[in-house]
């Protein structure tokens, strides 16, 4: 938690503009004002908001039409603007390789705005008030046209290869990020937050606007719970663990918050899990809970799996942690005894969680850690995962394998069709984007091996098409699963009978 | 047999301690009593550790490999919002028990939680003198083991090593269903 806390700590101190290295190169022009607008009728944004005109037009005309193009083309995942480091991963181009004075010179410039735009979302914390949000969109629009104007001036000099296509694609990517910036400022300026007794800390590189996140959601199949209501967890006094409601305007939901605990903190507080930690490389030292947890539910946004609990950084009465929204149900271990097994959206969505879970390296989804709701005629409606940091480790967890005495099951050969197809699609910068900063290079690096091979599973069975759609889920995959003993469906389906749930140890 | 309370020495260590987390006093064995100390903030054992009890899976498949003697550990532990326990992990004789009762919750009260955990130890007592009456009156087989289950992350289970060479499950029931079986023989 050291770097992130770190970057926090310097945020707060300048919520609006942070002294980025690269900031100091950019030289940022403010968006036009207008004098007023609004997002609905009656409903202002801020008196004198400026720029909001120009965003709102933008959201009317090419704004409308990137997100229609995002819903018409179905894109897998949520993708903000290209980094420079995505640029010159792809490119293969340093600045120092361009020779010519101004292809370089304009080279050099766009890396930098792109680092800075990088910089100051993804580390200003979003504005308490609407004035405060509004002279951040101007700052963050300032960014883009350096951005853009950058891409255009290397245009102008050379129109072929391979950063020119790159030049061609942060363009095409500019209606879409001013956009999601606009229904990201919306959001938080229609209820500001107090900043007082419980509060997220937000950031603009982090956010995903509801338009952006619903197109995510429709790709995800019907039936997946992802409304924001309190489920089990209640809010009696006497609860050891009390809910809370966010302040998270437009997103306001219940949930409960985790102070980040560090290592030296377990032992007082009666809690640790010992070696699992130590096994698993998750880091002792620094352990990072808060940034882990955070981290699957972003991969869980990302992917649009819709099978972890939302969770967010918070901070409540000066402790850092995390909040994670009330799951709805309940927990899998208090209603095994009942479950339908063979139901289709169950095995569906418990497929999705394990693929999470594989990408993740979580190790610890034991069966109070997740719960299942059904509706009222007893049909499954959504899986959801808590608890989640006890993940992105870097040792002792091999995607394909299970492991002994824990509960990862390895890779089954049942596996859902629409998340698997994501995770084909999704790309490394995509998965970069949303776990720089949370994470340490090393737990990204590990991830994306995990990824790379449960990529390398799924496209087997995808070349034998035995990806399974939402209809295909019925009684016989269920046994298929038992038999397998490589799921969690298996292990409730051992569990029901009475049997060990844990993955059954080597030759048993 | 066996309760806490009525052992000096180590026991009160552990009782006070107990109490004063709010949590019930398991049954004792009175050989492991003398051997009981308090080896970190979290946990009380008459073993040195080697692993959090908060995989019990570890301490479980220890015991069915026959790598451990006979032990008692009482200790909390666990993370997160559903994932904190009040352990209990007894091997002695014939029996290999486990529990894992939920301590700290979003989803239950407190109370609740002690209630579980006070009734899940009067049935580990319960069971505890099953098996050593059926060890004692010869009624188990030499090399038996009888490994009881009982986790709010895991569910409960028990199985019977050991006899006629395998291992096998029993009925659905946890620790009643051990301990009417042990009547049974």
């Amino acid at each position: 938690m050291r770097r992130v806390r770190r970057r926090i700590d310097r945020v707060e101190r300048i919520p609006v503009a942070p002294a980025a290295a690269g900031a100091k190169r950019a030289h940022a022009k403010p968006a036009p004002h207008a004098a007023h607008a609004s997002d609905s009728p009656g409903r202002a944004i801020a008196p004198g908001a400026p720029g909001a005109e120009k965003l709102l037009n933008l959201q009317r005309t090419v704004g409308n039409q990137a997100v229609q193009r995002l819903l018409a083309t179905g894109s897998p995942a949520i993708q903000r603007l290209p980094t420079a480091r995505q640029m010159i991963s792809e490119t293969g181009k340093e600045p120092k390789d361009f020779i010519i004075r101004g292809r370089k010179k304009s080279y050099q410039s766009l890396v930098d705005a792109l680092e800075t735009y990088k910089y100051y979302t993804l580390n200003a914390e979003i504005g308490t008030n609407a004035q405060e949000i509004d002279k951040q969109l101007q700052q963050m629009n300032g960014y883009l046209d350096q951005v853009f104007s950058s891409a255009n001036a290397f245009l102008s000099s050379k129109k072929k290869g391979k950063v020119a296509d790159f030049c061609r694609k942060i363009i095409s990517h500019q209606a879409q990020e001013r956009v999601m910036l606009m229904q990201i400022g919306m959001k938080f300026s229609r209820k500001p937050r107090t900043g007082k007794d419980f509060f997220a800390s937000p950031k603009w590189y982090l956010e995903i606007p509801a338009t952006f996140r619903n197109i995510n959601t429709q790709q995800a199949s019907v039936g997946l719970d992802t409304a924001q209501e309190t489920g089990v967890g209640g809010t009696g006094a006497q609860k050891s663990v009390n809910e809370v409601k966010t302040g998270t305007p437009g997103g306001e939901y219940k949930g409960y918050f985790a102070k980040d605990m560090q290592l030296s903190e377990f032992g007082d507080n009666a809690i640790g899990v010992g070696g699992m930690m130590e096994e698993y490389g998750i880091d002792q030292a620094d352990p990072r809970l808060a940034a882990r947890s955070v981290a699957m539910s972003r991969l869980d946004a990302l992917l649009g799996a819709g099978v972890i609990a939302r969770t967010e950084f918070a901070v409540k009465n000066t402790e850092f942690g995390t909040v994670m929204e009330t799951a709805k149900g309940q927990k899998m271990v208090d209603s095994v005894e009942t479950m339908d097994m063979a139901d289709p959206n169950l095995q569906r969505l418990m497929s999705r969680l394990q693929l999470i879970d594989a990408i993740a390296g979580q190790v610890d989804r034991h069966q109070g850690n997740y719960f299942v709701n059904k509706d009222n005629s007893g049909k499954v409606t959504g899986v959801t995962g808590i608890d989640l940091d006890m993940a992105y480790g870097t040792s002792g967890f091999d995607v394909n394998t299970p492991l002994r005495c824990d509960w990862y099951p390895g890779t089954s050969m049942l596996v859902d069709k629409d998340l698997a197809e994501r995770i084909l699609q999704v790309t490394e910068p995509d998965l970069r984007s949303i776990w720089e900063g949370l994470l340490s290079e090393a737990e990204i690096a590990a991830a994306l091996q995990r990824w790379e091979a449960l990529k390398a599973h799924l496209a087997g069975l995808k070349s034998k098409g035995k990806l399974l759609a939402p209809s295909e889920w019925n009684a016989q995959t269920a046994q298929k699963l038992d038999a397998e003993k490589r799921s969690y469906l298996a292990a409730a389906m051992r569990g029901k009978r009475g049997e060990d749930s844990r993955n059954p140890l080597p030759g048993g | 047999m066996s309760a806490a309370g009525g052992s000096p020495g180590p026991l009160d260590g552990l009782t006070t301690w107990l109490t004063e987390h709010g949590a019930p006093v398991p049954p004792v064995p009175p050989e492991l009593a003398p051997r009981l100390t308090q080896r970190n903030p979290a946990t009380f054992a008459t073993r040195d550790l080697g692993q959090s009890p908060y995989r019990l899976g570890w301490f479980q498949a220890e015991a069915e490999a026959g790598e451990t003697g006979d032990y008692l550990l009482v200790g909390f532990a666990g993370h997160g919002l559903e994932s904190k326990a009040l352990h209990y992990y007894l091997v002695h004789g014939p029996l290999a028990l486990f529990i894992q009762s939920l301590w700290d919750s979003a989803s239950e009260p407190r109370e609740a939680l002690a209630a579980r955990a006070a009734a899940r130890f009067a049935a580990a007592s319960r069971l505890l003198d099953a098996a050593e009456r059926a060890r004692r009156e010869g009624r188990l087989g030499s090399g038996v083991r009888l490994v009881v289950v009982v986790s709010d992350f895991s569910g409960e289970h028990w199985k019977i090593l050991g006899q006629e060479g395998g291992a096998r499950y029993g009925p659905p029931g946890g620790m009643a269903a051990a301990e009417a079986w042990l009547q049974s023989l």
